[in-house]
């Protein structure tokens, strides 16, 4: 997938916020995780509709959880990042690094 | 939050892609689980958001390659039908709002005459088998149709000559004082005679209604309390039952509470209610204040009854000419008893008008769509060549109309609202500050926002499903202005826009040269600086005449001495606005007419009666002091006597007259020595009645009114209240205003019905015009390459305007016509609520056509003119 069209802004972060959340990586950590590390304050269901959409990309793949009674006995969905999705965001990440390479002054970074 | 979020729960499983509902609920879940040990109402908040926010972005959103059953397919596409036509406020912003902002207007005034017509027609009554119930109406001279009620000894002739009625009795409100513990108070008060609280069924929340048995001379006098008296007063205590309290000085005991269902309109403001015991001054034929209800025998209808009410009180006025000749009564329903005639006049045109202001904004939206759709005609035709259904494309249209009254009905609620506030403003009256938005308003705004897409989308719809929409791909290239048909559509659409305007402003135009008519009324004396108060010795109080007297001259005397008074008096009537009560008088000189006598009004007043009002004399002279210390009793008549029993104001100067005594007391004989100018009389509706105005030191009245002449009427109310309590502490001062302030309150129905109407009116013309102009903006634009072409040729600017304008002139015309005619037919309908207009006003008519064929000509000419400023070649080359 390394040829596919680059990840959206948004999509990168859904995607490191899955990463972050490592092994319990369902919606609300990595909501969690974009909010704490961005500040910004974005809602549940653009995690979940950008997830659904990167996994239909192959990006993402999901398998279901266990039930909790603190869910009200629903099952989480748990995200994992793909071999084809890493490299994706790699990419996207290259390409802003390679971007803004020689900008640092004016950019503050 | 259980029950919501069970009910969440559901919608979003429906909702929701299925392999993510089940996650996203979970989520949700646990969020507010987390959130609410911290900030319980924060965190419900939040969940409504993320619910709302969920079904945006995941709403509607099949999964992905994964087959969802049928129903959940169908809810599914109808939502996100529904959120494309959301999105249409942000996408096509002009044609949405301007939409909205119609169909708000117009179901906003809807709902404000439905909460009208709710509170007199369609809440439940609260009585008990209300069409089971007829109501003694009376009319008579001095009282205005079915306003009158009966005498105590009519009462007990209709009680015992109806048999069509099991059960009659009747009501009878007056003021009263009441003392409990160390303060006293003025209340509302109603005496009952018969089981009027069984007849209404009326129950009590707090120990027992009013029995007969109550009435027994020799019983236990008792009261029973309004709830809402003993909620204010009595903290709805248990412990008022069993109370002693004392009504105009007399110990009572409280003996129930009634159930809060019957305060609606004038019965709301009731505190007590009591029993008729022994009250003599109450039992007179002349005291016509007793209101009879009464229930129909198994078996009689309200005619029946009718028929025997009609016979008693015809059989009353042949045995009793000196008090009940000229009255007459009939029965009512219960709706005719809660309201006047007029009422449901007017309540039916408003209902008809705001009926037509939808009909009107309908037809605007739909013309709005229409042509929104001819102009995605070739979008429409390319997604259904590519595989889009016809059903699916008419799914979107209405879901965007749906989307479209839903935010009509929340702006309509806004606006009703509103225009609610407004009316409690204008108005004091119990009817309107009793109006207000409930559940059954609301739910009557949603089924309007359900219903008005309906009727704006559905032609649209079946113009599509009719119309191949592939063969519009040939038909928009070739832009034969529309078709044929769809020209005579528009065609239509002017017509019935420029009618249902003219319909409106006939009307509204009618009503509101009504209302200002009766605002503006001449009342026949100078109201403005004078300032009246209710003053009212009961016989408890001051039980012998004389002293009520010397009481009333007391506070003449102490409210004359208050700096910036000018002059002062006390008279049993405020002119022109109550009405006085009548008495029959013979002429001396004259043969007695036993079965004709002559009879006036008797206004009972102080000396400086005609200072203080500015009634001007126009024969004669005025009363003087020493008039009030002789013992020969003078009188000023109105004009109107002198007339009708002398023929003229000189012949009556010197007259002796000998007027029957009031509540059977002695006759009183009096030299007439002066003619008024006549007042209005109180019913605007009828011409001045004669009245004839007597001092109280030779006829005295115990109720009164006390009427000061200032320059700073308005300021001096503490001034007089402080006056009342000098003079005795026991003595309220009720109803202290200004006389314009009175006349006001009086108008105010008429002045918000006016304004209603009004509004309405305007509303209706802002509608039709933008209607026209977007009919012919429209059309011009069709016709702009042909127009082109025609001024290649050679046509003239004046060619083009005379055929477009001319066009629209001519349905407009047409129009006009079925508007005025539809409009003198409702104007007819209209006659008993105008005053001081016919509803064959000619102003009116031709107003209103002027109004209407401006507004259709400039809706036509100005994008004619923008038309005929294209440039041919331009125009063609986009054509």
């Amino acid at each position: 997938m390394s040829t596919g069209s680059p990840l959206g802004e948004f999509e990168q972060l859904v995607v490191l916020g899955v990463l972050h959340s490592a092994d319990d990586a369902y919606g609300v950590p990595v909501w969690r995780a974009i909010g704490a590390r961005t500040g910004r304050d974005v809602s549940l269901a653009a995690v979940y509709k950008t997830l659904d959409r990167l996994e239909g990309k192959g990006l993402v793949r999901s398998r279901q959880g266990e039930p909790t009674a603190e869910r009200g006995g629903r099952a989480k969905r748990l995200y994992a990042v793909t071999p084809s999705g890493l490299e994706a965001v790699r990419t996207s990440l290259r390409a802003v690094a390679q971007m803004t390479a020689g900008l640092e002054e004016m950019l503050g970074t | 939050m259980t029950a919501p979020r069970r009910i969440v729960g559901r919608l979003l499983t429906r909702l929701l892609p299925p392999h993510l509902a089940d996650a996203v609920l979970g989520d949700l879940d646990e969020l507010y689980a987390a959130e609410s040990a911290q900030a319980p109402i924060r965190a419900r908040f939040a969940y409504a958001r993320r619910v709302a926010e969920s079904l945006w972005h995941l709403g509607g959103r099949r999964g992905r390659a994964q087959l969802t059953p049928a129903g959940d397919a169908v809810m599914t596409v109808a939502f996100s039908d529904f959120r494309h036509g959301l999105r249409l406020f942000v996408t096509q912003p002009t044609f949405t709002w301007a939409a909205v902002v119609t169909l708000a207007l117009a179901i906003g005034a809807n709902t404000l005459i439905f909460a009208m017509a709710d509170v007199l027609v369609l809440k439940p009554l609260p009585v008990a088998g209300p069409e089971r119930l007829g109501w003694i109406l009376v009319s008579g001279p001095n009282a205005g149709p079915d306003r009158a009620g009966v005498s105590l000894p009519e009462f007990a002739a209709y009680r015992d000559g109806v048999p069509a009625f099991s059960a009659l009795a009747a009501r009878r409100g007056t003021v009263a004082t009441l003392r409990d513990g160390g303060t006293s108070e003025r209340v509302d008060r109603q005496i009952v005679v018969g089981d009027l609280h069984a007849v209404w069924g009326m129950r009590a929340v707090r120990g027992r209604v009013l029995r007969p048995a109550d009435e027994r001379s020799g019983a236990a006098p008792v009261a029973v309390l309004s709830h809402q008296y003993w909620q204010r007063r009595f903290g709805a205590a248990d412990s008022a039952i069993g109370r002693t309290i004392f009504l105009d000085g007399a110990a009572r005991t409280v003996v129930g509470v009634l159930a809060p269902e019957i305060e609606l309109g004038n019965l709301a403001e009731i505190e007590v209610w009591t029993p008729l015991q022994d009250d003599p001054a109450l039992a007179s034929r002349t005291e016509r204040g007793w209101r009879p209800t009464g229930r129909l025998a198994a078996g009689a209808q309200v005619a029946d009854a009718n028929a025997q009410v009609t016979a008693v009180a015809a059989r009353l006025a042949a045995e009793h000419p000196d008090t009940s000749r000229d009255w007459t009564a009939r029965v009512g329903t219960t709706h005719d008893a809660l309201a006047g005639g007029n009422t449901w006049v007017v309540l039916s045109l408003l209902a008809a008008v705001v009926g037509l202001l939808l009909l009107l904004a309908c037809a605007n939206i739909m013309n709005l769509l229409i042509a929104r759709l001819i102009g995605r005609q070739r979008e429409l035709a390319v997604r259904t060549a590519l595989g889009a259904t016809r059903a699916r494309v008419v799914r979107q249209i209405v879901a965007e109309s749906l989307a479209i009254g839903l935010a009509g009905g929340l702006g309509a609620l806004g606006i009703a609202a509103a225009g609610l506030s407004g009316v409690h403003a204008m108005s004091a009256q119990p009817f309107f500050q009793q109006l207000a938005i409930d559940g059954r308003v609301v739910a009557f705004a949603v089924v309007l926002a359900f219903v008005a897409p309906l009727l704006f989308s559905i032609l649209p719809t079946l113009r599509l499903l009719d119309g191949d929409v592939r063969g519009a791909l040939a038909d928009a290239s070739t832009r034969a202005a529309g078709d044929q048909a769809a020209g005579r559509g528009r065609a239509a659409l002017v017509v019935v826009q420029v009618s249902l305007a003219v319909v409106l402003l006939v009307v509204a135009t009618l009503a509101v040269r009504s209302a200002r008519a009766i605002v503006a009324a001449d009342v026949g004396y100078r109201t403005a600086g004078l300032l009246s108060a209710e003053i009212d010795v009961p016989a408890w109080m001051r039980p012998d005449e004389a002293e009520a007297l010397r009481l009333r001259q007391a506070l003449i005397a102490r409210v004359g001495a208050v700096p910036g008074v000018d002059a002062v008096a006390t008279a049993s009537v405020i002119p022109a606005l109550t009405f006085a009560s009548t008495a029959a008088f013979d002429i001396a000189g004259r043969p007695p007419t036993p079965r004709d006598r002559p009879a006036a009004g008797v206004i009972v007043a102080t000396t400086d009666f005609f200072a203080v009002t500015g009634i001007p004399i126009v024969a004669g002279r005025a009363f003087e002091r020493a008039d009030a210390a002789s013992v020969e009793a003078v009188a000023v008549v109105s004009a109107e006597t002198a007339r009708r029993f002398w023929g003229g104001a000189p012949q009556v100067l010197g007259a002796h007259l000998r007027l029957d005594g009031g509540s059977g007391g002695a006759p009183l004989d009096v030299t007439v020595i002066g003619v008024a100018r006549d007042t209005a009389n109180p019913d605007l509706d009828l011409a001045p009645t004669p009245q004839i105005v007597l001092l109280d030191a030779h006829r005295p009245a115990r109720r009164q009114y006390l009427l000061v002449r200032s320059a700073a009427a308005a300021a001096l109310a503490p001034a007089i209240r402080d006056a009342f309590r000098a003079v005795d502490p026991d003595l309220p001062a009720t109803d202290v205003r200004t006389v314009d302030a009175a006349f006001a309150e009086e108008v105010s129905s008429s002045a918000l019905i006016g304004t209603m109407f009004a509004a309405f009116g305007a509303v209706a013309m802002l509608l039709a015009t933008a209607g026209l102009y977007g009919v012919m903006a429209f059309v011009v634009s069709q016709r702009t390459p042909e127009i082109a072409v025609r001024m290649a040729l050679g046509a003239s600017r004046r060619d083009i305007a005379r055929d477009v304008v001319g066009r629209t002139a001519r349905l407009a015309g047409l129009g006009l016509l079925i508007g005025l005619a539809a409009g003198h037919t409702l104007a007819q309908a209209m006659t008993a609520m105008l005053y001081g207009v016919t509803p064959t006003d000619v102003p009116t008519y031709a107003a209103v056509s002027a109004l209407a064929l401006v507004a259709a000509v400039a809706a036509a000419w100005i994008p004619m003119r923008r038309a005929v400023g294209v440039d041919p070649i331009e125009s063609l080359r986009r054509g």
